[in-house]
């Protein structure tokens, strides 16, 4: 059981590295936390790309807004339709 | 809620940005400018905290953007034209501190209820106990301040001691006296208070030594409190009756003919002074004149909706005046000595006067009025009788 446990932690750690370190959260389709991201490469009223870490992260949908934004975080909100991983 | 007060309280303002909003949101980012409202578009821009702003020009400077700002908001912006009426600012400021301090201290002490006791002896206890305007309300304690006023007035049946606001109210009502039980326990007699002639005999308890159509003398026994019943047995009992009696009463009233008056010479000072708190501030720089001088006062109290204010306004006149003597004339010297008779009269309990005679004399400068008055009266006098108790 134990080595079950231990399996399964790390593949997630391996995931986690994977998305270069990123931690995602969804609220429906209204919210999106982005924690450890590096900064905004596009931000429109349809599209908000991020970076986080190697990945490129792209919200697409409409009224699209960044609520607030720190050094490693942000939030973005609005009526979300998708969200893209880009290598 | 929390965010948007401290957002109103520091100001904040809304800026657009010309140029790659992007690149200049992340140097923010970056340099930890905390941003918000963030709008995305053909006219990018975010909110920030008014103090922040300079903060910005650094990262537009290195992202090769250009800001204007187009709204401000908060308290800062809103008070923004009092930094030129600095004083309206502290003004506020010192007002409200001193209101904050005074609605701590109670400002006036009102009263209700008082018949016997005058408001003088009331202000005179509330300050032996503190309970003074100025003092402090959490010092006051108006429970402790009750007991203390009901036992400085025994006569009082209730009293309570409400704070509310500043104010402290007192409500008192005062007690009928107790009558002395005691007295009508310890055995008696009674006595005649003047000579005279009995007319009627009302015994209420002990033995009547007198009937009707007896003459006394002053002192003589009347009722008597031992009282032996049928079988020899003495008890001894509070007498107690009404005796009326005719009696022939003296009345002398000896009124000189000169009296010493004032009169105001004319010359007047006003001295004025504010009271604040129990504090008297002096609005004139004379002193007190002292002798010779008499002083009229008038303490006008500011009142606001019914509630007296710790603030009154202290107006005292003092009028020079000199002794003279003056010449009575003989109408003026009767009529005084007539009012004294009568109340000499007065004094005497259940006194009728059925007749009188009225003697007038004047020698060394002394009207002598004498009345001599047939009269009818009670002259049932209580007196104890002391027993010397073994015990």
């Amino acid at each position: 059981m134990d080595e079950q446990h231990a399996g399964q932690r790390g593949g997630l750690t391996l995931l986690h590295h994977a998305v270069g370190g990123s931690h995602i959260e969804l609220l429906g389709n209204r919210e999106a936390v982005v924690e450890g991201c590096q900064g905004i490469l596009e931000y429109g009223d349809d599209v908000v790309r991020v970076r986080a870490g190697r990945l490129i992260v792209r919200f697409t949908g409409r009224n699209l807004k960044i609520r607030c934004m720190t050094a490693d975080s942000l939030v973005v909100e609005g009526f979300l339709r998708g969200m893209e991983f880009m290598v | 809620m929390l965010v948007q007060l401290a957002r109103w309280f520091w100001g904040s303002a809304r800026f657009r940005v010309e140029g790659s909003a992007e690149r200049f949101f992340n140097h923010c980012a970056r340099r930890e400018i905390a941003l918000w409202g963030m709008q995305a578009g053909d006219a990018p821009g975010a909110w920030i905290r008014a103090g922040q702003y300079r903060e910005l020009l650094a990262c537009a400077h290195t992202a090769r953007c250009r800001l204007r700002v187009e709204e401000k908001r908060g308290l800062p912006f809103q008070t923004y034209w009092l930094r030129r009426r600095k004083g309206l600012a502290a003004g506020a400021v010192i007002g409200a501190l001193i209101l904050a301090v005074l609605s701590q201290q109670i400002w006036c002490v009102q009263a209700e209820g008082l018949q016997t006791i005058t408001r003088r002896e009331l202000d005179a206890a509330c300050r032996e106990i503190g309970l003074v305007p100025g003092a402090w309300k959490s010092a006051v304690d108006p429970l402790q301040a009750e007991q203390q006023l009901m036992l400085r007035f025994p006569n009082v049946s209730w009293l309570t001691v409400n704070t509310q606001g500043s104010a402290a109210y007192i409500k008192l009502s005062e007690g009928v006296e107790k009558p002395d039980m005691d007295a009508w326990k310890r055995p008696g007699n009674v006595k005649a208070a003047a000579a005279g002639q009995i007319l009627r005999v009302e015994v209420f308890e002990g033995e009547a030594l007198v009937s009707e159509g007896d003459a006394v003398t002053a002192d003589q026994l009347l009722i008597s409190g031992v009282v032996e019943d049928t079988f020899g047995n003495v008890t001894l009992r509070h007498a107690a009756g009404r005796i009326f009696a005719s009696t022939v009463r003296e009345f002398t009233a000896e009124v000189p003919m000169t009296e010493t008056v004032k009169e105001e010479t004319g010359a007047v000072l006003t001295r004025r002074c504010a009271e604040v708190f129990g504090l008297r501030l002096p609005l004139t720089l004379a002193a007190e004149p002292g002798a010779g001088w008499e002083r009229a006062s008038v303490r006008t109290v500011l009142r606001a909706n019914g509630v007296e204010l710790p603030v009154a306004w202290l107006e005292e006149t003092w009028a020079q005046t000199i002794e003279r003597e003056r010449i009575l004339t003989p109408e003026e010297a009767l009529a005084a000595a007539r009012a004294e008779v009568q109340e000499q009269k007065s004094s005497l309990k259940s006194l009728t006067v059925l007749s009188e005679e009225e003697q007038i004399s004047e020698e060394n400068g002394v009207l002598r009025y004498t009345v001599r008055a047939q009269c009818e009266e009670d002259i049932a006098v209580e007196a104890e009788i002391l027993v010397n108790s073994p015990n």
